[in-house]
């Protein structure tokens, strides 16, 4: 058994010497055509640790080029079967790194400040009264939830808007959990994150009902 | 040209030091960099259809796939201030934020 990390172009950088994912072993390349595969032998437990493990190999990759992250917990028979793999997505996969080429992807989380009522249990005290008090009840309920959420949505995109990144590409996702009013996911030119942080920390204080959380620079796991 | 993957450009690539940067964060365990990389790592990225075969504690689940026996976030919260070793995959709440 093998577990694959990540995807890139075969003749870029091998994995750097020492490179390797506990309870894995080493990481190394393999290669198949015009792609390269990080991989490292044996199949990973299914906890945190390999979980930041996974990610900061695909990191490492990340230093030196672009490559196409792999969902956490891919792994093949042998390397015949990765090979087989990587083949019959060719085209798939070089595309991909295509449209990833030369960028990174950041990320931003967007947090209420203020208290959230979203996953609160409403107060039905009440509710044994009758059926029309309870469905007045749920459709105040219902009302607030739709108000929030197009609140949550025009919150990301003046954000998103007031950055004026040049990101190449953009996914927003309003209200992933309670508390949160969004998070987004840019693609970023590589040489393009100090200007990126710097324009989140310029808008901040445009936002004060929100706290503007950055994450990066991972590899494009959002745009793959 | 090959070259190594940890100095590609030598020391003054600014992306080197912004992953640098991240990586620090990323070690002081701050919730929301966690919750993050648990969203990326578990629910995206490419899937490439081979073998694969979701274990937990001698159970396969195949079908159902990643997401689906992810812990919660407060799981995940809580297990990145214990000490290592527990398992992600052992609690599973419908109030994940990956879906």
């Amino acid at each position: 058994m093998i577990t694959l990390f990540c995807i890139r172009r075969a003749g870029e950088a091998s994995p750097p010497p020492g490179l390797s994912v506990p309870e894995g072993g080493p990481v190394r390349l393999i290669e198949a055509g015009e792609l390269g595969a990080w991989v490292c032998d044996g199949e990973l437990p299914r906890h945190l640790d390999e979980v930041r493990a996974h990610d900061a190999v695909v990191r490492a990759a990340l230093r030196s080029s672009t490559p196409l992250p792999v969902r956490f917990g891919t792994t093949f028979a042998d390397e015949e079967a990765l090979r087989r793999s990587l083949q019959e997505r060719r085209e798939e996969l070089l595309a991909g790194l295509r449209r990833v080429e030369g960028k990174v992807e950041m990320g931003i989380r967007v947090e209420w400040l203020e208290r959230d009522p979203r996953g609160e249990r409403p107060d039905r005290s009440t509710e044994a009264t009758g059926g029309r008090q309870y469905l007045e009840a749920r459709r105040r309920e219902l009302m607030a939830a739709e108000e929030r959420r197009l609140r949550a949505v025009a919150l990301l995109e003046a954000v998103e808007r007031r950055i004026g990144v040049d990101a190449a590409e953009s996914l927003q996702r309003p209200l992933p959990a309670p508390g949160v009013a969004g998070v987004m996911a840019h693609l970023v030119q590589r040489q393009g994150v100090a200007h990126y942080r710097a324009r989140v920390e310029e808008v901040r204080s445009d936002f004060p009902e929100v706290t503007l959380h950055v994450t990066g620079p991972w590899a494009p796991y959002s745009f793959v | 040209m090959t070259t190594e993957a940890g100095s590609p450009q030598g020391r003054d690539d600014p992306l080197a030091r912004e992953i640098d940067l991240w990586e620090g964060s990323l070690a002081s365990n701050e919730p929301h960099s966690l919750v993050d990389l648990i969203n990326r790592v578990l629910d995206k990225g490419v899937v490439i259809t081979g073998d694969v075969t979701i274990s937990v504690a001698g159970v396969d689940l195949v079908y159902l796939g990643l997401s689906a026996v992810l812990t919660s976030v407060s799981t995940v919260r809580r297990r990145a201030l214990a000490p290592a070793g527990d398992g992600v995959a052992e609690q599973a709440k419908p109030d994940s934020e990956v879906e």
